[in-house]
């Protein structure tokens, strides 16, 4: 049996913890990475068959009208591609989730990095002697190759078999990477899977290819000298940035800021996303050097002012975070990279939510709606049992997407206007008439209109040109059952241009919209009792505003479920390796630990002395997710306001970034409990003993 | 008594493997006493030294430390005797490579979660010859300085009960002798007691008494004090317990 054979499996099972800590870091990540595979692919499978979930397919303009846009200024409108306009939240939101996906993988890699990193310097001593025993430096640098070959193989496996659970789990709870319709079926792309586990396993073999490579150069009689003290073992992961680096990373930072207006020009919007996207994994690589740096400085400065406890945890503690704080840079670069990402997505989930409140405020808040299923017209009896004090707006049906347009009698309009005290909405109705079109803010986006210009609309029944009396979201919504995107896309016509429509859309009567004059604009409404006698038919849909927005929101909440259960993985795996850490260090400062219990340290107080090291991971972890979750954020808002349509705005609830510290404390609060019970229960008499 | 042991015994391993270490020791360590234990490798000097500390607990047998008696106290109890009436020196590892020798020194107070008396980390400091180095980190200290601090750290609590375990086993033969030097005059200064254990006999020749451990058991009579104590007798009581 070669020496690898001989000891690469006893010396895995002896740091078992750590071994366990690897595996399940490619895992983990493997896994991670492969649902999001599989999800996605069935997801794109689900939706393969309409142009509106399918961005492949062109859109179809047969069954619907046809439209026109001019310019007043009889300059050509700048349109949008409908296909590009349709899919690019989602195909942006696809890439996001791919992205997100990669940062589980990026810790698991971390973790196998430091982990192999911590082992292989541990072992400095055992091969000086195998070397001084007549063991070449192949030879025990397959040893290393070996364990490592033993841990990605375990791990790429068990993250395939993983993925294959995680994937049923997020299909049965309505998860895929686009969040618009549930996968009833799955199938895995078994040949994808496996390459992306054989990508994970390969993390563990290069990950031992630095230490490795160190150690097999190392002085072997200097090695094999007698220690006096266990910190000079340290010397293998400091590593402290360079000046280059403090000055090279702001001023590329400083050339792109000048130089994206150019690439935003010159780009599409989902080559400038992913442009974007690719900048910022390389800067969250750059800022990962400079952790080791501001775990000291920072942490330093934090662990004075927060870390309290037992004054000799405090002060060894301290003098750890002072003179080895690079060490803890691993783990502080694992929890600020998950919780930063956590921080954005929430910042942006927020904004969205924002956009959907704001457009509710407009168009929802003050009405009901009464739908039919887009067959049939409201029954009369329906109409009929609506309280007489209540106004009613009566709406065609519209015509298909991609080009919604409905018909509304000009005269219902002004009553309906008046009736909700609302002075821009009365004076767009009087302004409305036969000649006159409202354009959705979506669709004058798409059409590159404004007030003023011309619309053409024309199918087989004639044709009319009309002219742009308002951009506006406040008048002609009705909710459907359609993308909340797509639905917001819509024109409104006078009543007397409805035979145009008519191929394609129901007469007027097909919806409703209910206003209740008595109540000024932004009052509070229970519409309870004025729908609830109207559900007489299963097609007949009644609906307060309040309430699609409700519903809304829980969508959005439901489309960004899939960024929370990746980065809740994320959160385990870097629990993993904040565990891994503290019990590696326990394990390399076992005669430290002997020596205070010697000293009398109860086991009490040195279980608080690793709790303490943890919530500090995890304080100044969660402090560094903060400063960088906020521009973190700010981009992703950026992004999606420069590729979407949605009119996101910026805003930092000061509870995000208080729970994105207590969260990541707590993370690594509970990561650290094994490792302190490890500590407290060491035996002193045996740690102190001589080698 | 400083310390007073009886009829100690503690075994490990399980079964047909274990081995008893010690074998019923008695022993008696009187104030401002330096005994010194002398015995081969694995006779059960350390362990013995564990058991007086409080850091291990034997099968049978007692020890008491200034009248209290540890056997049968729980480790937290142990521990705060510990904390409070011995101190320890050790051949390797005794500093905490983090903190500077000022705070190594000053470690014990913060253990006890008692006010740092930093006048008196800098006066044992000091005592010891290290006061110009307070402020080094361990890393920056020779072997024999670090020795150094691990004593000023011992005795800044001022403790009744020192114990050493070859605390000239890895110091050239210089600093060795100051060691020796400085905790003969501390003994002498402050009524602690020294329990000592060395393969040098010339260390040990400086001792008050000389006890031999062979087979896990001071064996009767083999003591050496007083005027039968130098390194020839040392020799010669070595040779003849066949240690």
């Amino acid at each position: 049996m070669s020496l690898g054979g001989f000891l690469a499996k006893k010396n895995l099972l002896a740091d078992r913890f750590a071994t366990a800590c690897m595996v399940l870091g490619v895992a983990l990540g493997t896994a991670t990475v492969n649902t999001v595979l599989a999800l996605d692919v069935n997801t794109r499978r689900n939706e393969a068959d309409s142009f509106i979930t399918n961005p492949d397919i062109a859109p179809d303009f047969g069954t619907t009208v046809m439209l026109g846009p001019e310019r007043s200024s009889g300059q050509p409108p700048v349109t949008e591609d409908v296909r590009e306009e349709t899919h690019e939240d989602y195909q942006v939101m696809r890439s996001a989730i791919r992205l997100g996906s990669l940062s589980a993988f990026l810790v698991g890699a971390l973790i196998v990095f430091f982990s192999l990193a911590v082992v292989v310097e541990r072992r400095r001593r055992e091969v000086a002697l195998l070397r001084s025993l007549g063991a070449t430096s192949r030879q025990v640098a397959l040893v290393f190759v070996r364990e490592a070959v033993i841990v990605g193989v375990l791990g790429g496996v068990l993250g395939l078999l993983a993925a294959i659970p995680m994937t049923g789990i997020a299909a049965i709870a309505g998860i895929t990477t686009t969040g618009r319709s549930r996968l009833v079926s799955i199938d895995f792309p078994w040949r994808e899977m496996l390459a992306v586990s054989a990508v994970g396993g390969l993390t563990a073999l290069f990950g031992v290819l630095p230490p490795a490579r160190k150690i097999l150069r190392m002085n072997v009689p200097d090695t094999l000298r007698p220690r006096f003290l266990e910190g000079e073992r340290a010397r293998a992961f400091g590593r402290s940035t360079s000046g280059v680096t403090l000055v090279v990373v702001p001023f590329l930072m400083l050339v792109y800021g000048l130089m994206r207006p150019l690439f935003r020009e010159i780009l599409p919007s989902l080559a400038f996303f992913l442009l974007e996207s690719a900048l910022v994994v390389i800067g969250l690589l750059a800022l990962l050097l400079l952790v080791p740096d501001l775990t000291r400085v920072l942490g330093g400065a934090l662990g004075r002012v927060f870390l309290r406890g037992p004054a000799a945890a405090r002060l060894l503690s301290l003098a750890r975070i002072r003179h080895q704080g690079h060490e803890l840079a691993w783990s502080v670069g694992g929890v600020m990279l998950v919780f930063a990402l956590l921080l954005s997505l929430h910042i942006s989930t927020h904004a969205l939510k924002g956009e959907v409140r704001r457009f509710a405020e407009i168009a929802l808040a003050d009405y009901a709606f009464v739908r039919s299923d887009g067959e049939r017209l409201i029954p009369r009896d329906v109409v009929a049992a609506i309280p007489r004090e209540i106004v009613v707006l009566p709406y065609s049906g519209r015509t298909p997407f991609p080009n919604p347009v409905s018909a509304v009698a000009a005269g219902d309009l002004r009553t309906f206007a008046r009736a909700t005290q609302r002075p821009e909405l009365i004076e767009i109705a009087e302004r409305f008439g036969p000649d006159s079109v409202i354009l959705s803010t979506l669709m004058a986006r798409r059409l590159g209109l404004g007030s003023g210009d011309r619309l053409s609309i024309s199918s087989q029944t004639g044709a009319r040109t009309l002219t742009v009396t308002a951009v506006t979201d406040a008048i002609g919504f009705v909710p459907m059952f359609n993308t909340y995107r797509n639905s917001k896309t819509y024109a409104i016509v006078e009543a007397a241009v409805y035979p145009v429509l008519a191929p394609f859309a129901q007469p007027i009567g097909a919806a409703l919209v209910l206003a209740d004059p008595r109540l000024a604009p932004g009052a509070p409404r229970d519409w309870g009792p004025v729908l609830r006698p109207l559900r007489k038919y299963h097609w007949v849909y009644p609906e307060a505003g309040r309430g699609y927005e409700r519903v809304r929101l829980r969508e959005t909440d439901r489309d960004f479920l899939i960024f929370d259960v990746i980065l809740a993985l994320t959160s385990v795996l870097a629990a993993v390796g904040i565990a891994n850490q503290l019990v590696l260090a326990v394990h390399a400062r076992r005669r430290e630990i002997g020596l205070l219990r010697v000293l009398g340290m109860t086991a009490d107080q040195i279980r608080k002395m690793l709790l303490l090291e943890g919530a500090f991971v995890g304080l100044l972890g969660g402090t560094l997710a903060v400063l960088l979750g906020v521009p973190l954020g700010f981009g992703s808002l950026a992004a999606l306001k420069l590729v979407s349509a949605f009119e996101v705005e910026f805003e930092l609830p000061i509870h995000y970034a208080l729970l994105t510290i207590a969260g990541a404390v707590a993370v690594a609060l509970m990561a650290a409990l094994y490792p302190a019970r490890q500590a407290a229960s060491a035996r002193s008499a045996e740690s102190v003993h001589y080698e | 008594m400083t310390l007073t042991v009886r009829g100690l015994t503690k075994s490990y391993g399980l079964g047909e493997a274990r081995i008893a270490v010690l074998r019923g020791v008695d022993l008696d360590v009187a104030p401002g006493e330096l005994c010194a234990v002398m015995g081969p490798s694995g006779v059960g000097k350390s362990t013995l030294l564990h058991l007086v500390a409080g850091l291990d607990e034997p099968d049978d047998g007692t020890v008491e430390v200034l009248g209290t008696r540890l056997t049968g106290l729980d480790d937290r109890a142990r521990t705060l005797i510990r904390r409070d009436k011995i101190g320890i020196v050790y051949q390797f590892f005794n500093l905490v490579s983090n903190l500077t020798a000022l705070e190594n020194v000053l470690l014990p107070f913060y253990i006890a979660e008692v006010p740092p008396d930093r006048a008196a980390a800098e006066r044992a400091l000091e005592r010891v010859g290290m006061g110009q180095r307070a402020q080094h980190l361990p890393a920056q200290l020779s072997g024999g300085e670090m020795q150094l601090v691990s004593i000023a750290r011992a005795l800044v609590r001022k403790p009744a009960l020192l114990l050493a375990d070859e605390p000239t086993g890895n110091v050239n033969v210089a600093t060795g002798r100051r060691i020796l030097t400085l905790l003969r005059e501390v003994l002498k200064e402050t009524g602690s007691s020294l329990l000592m254990v060395t393969h040098n006999p010339e260390d040990a020749a400086r001792a008050d008494r000389v006890v031999f451990m062979r087979d896990g058991q001071f064996p009767e009579a083999s003591a050496l004090s007083g005027e039968a104590l130098d390194v020839a007798q040392i020799h010669a009581r070595l040779r003849e317990l066949g240690i």
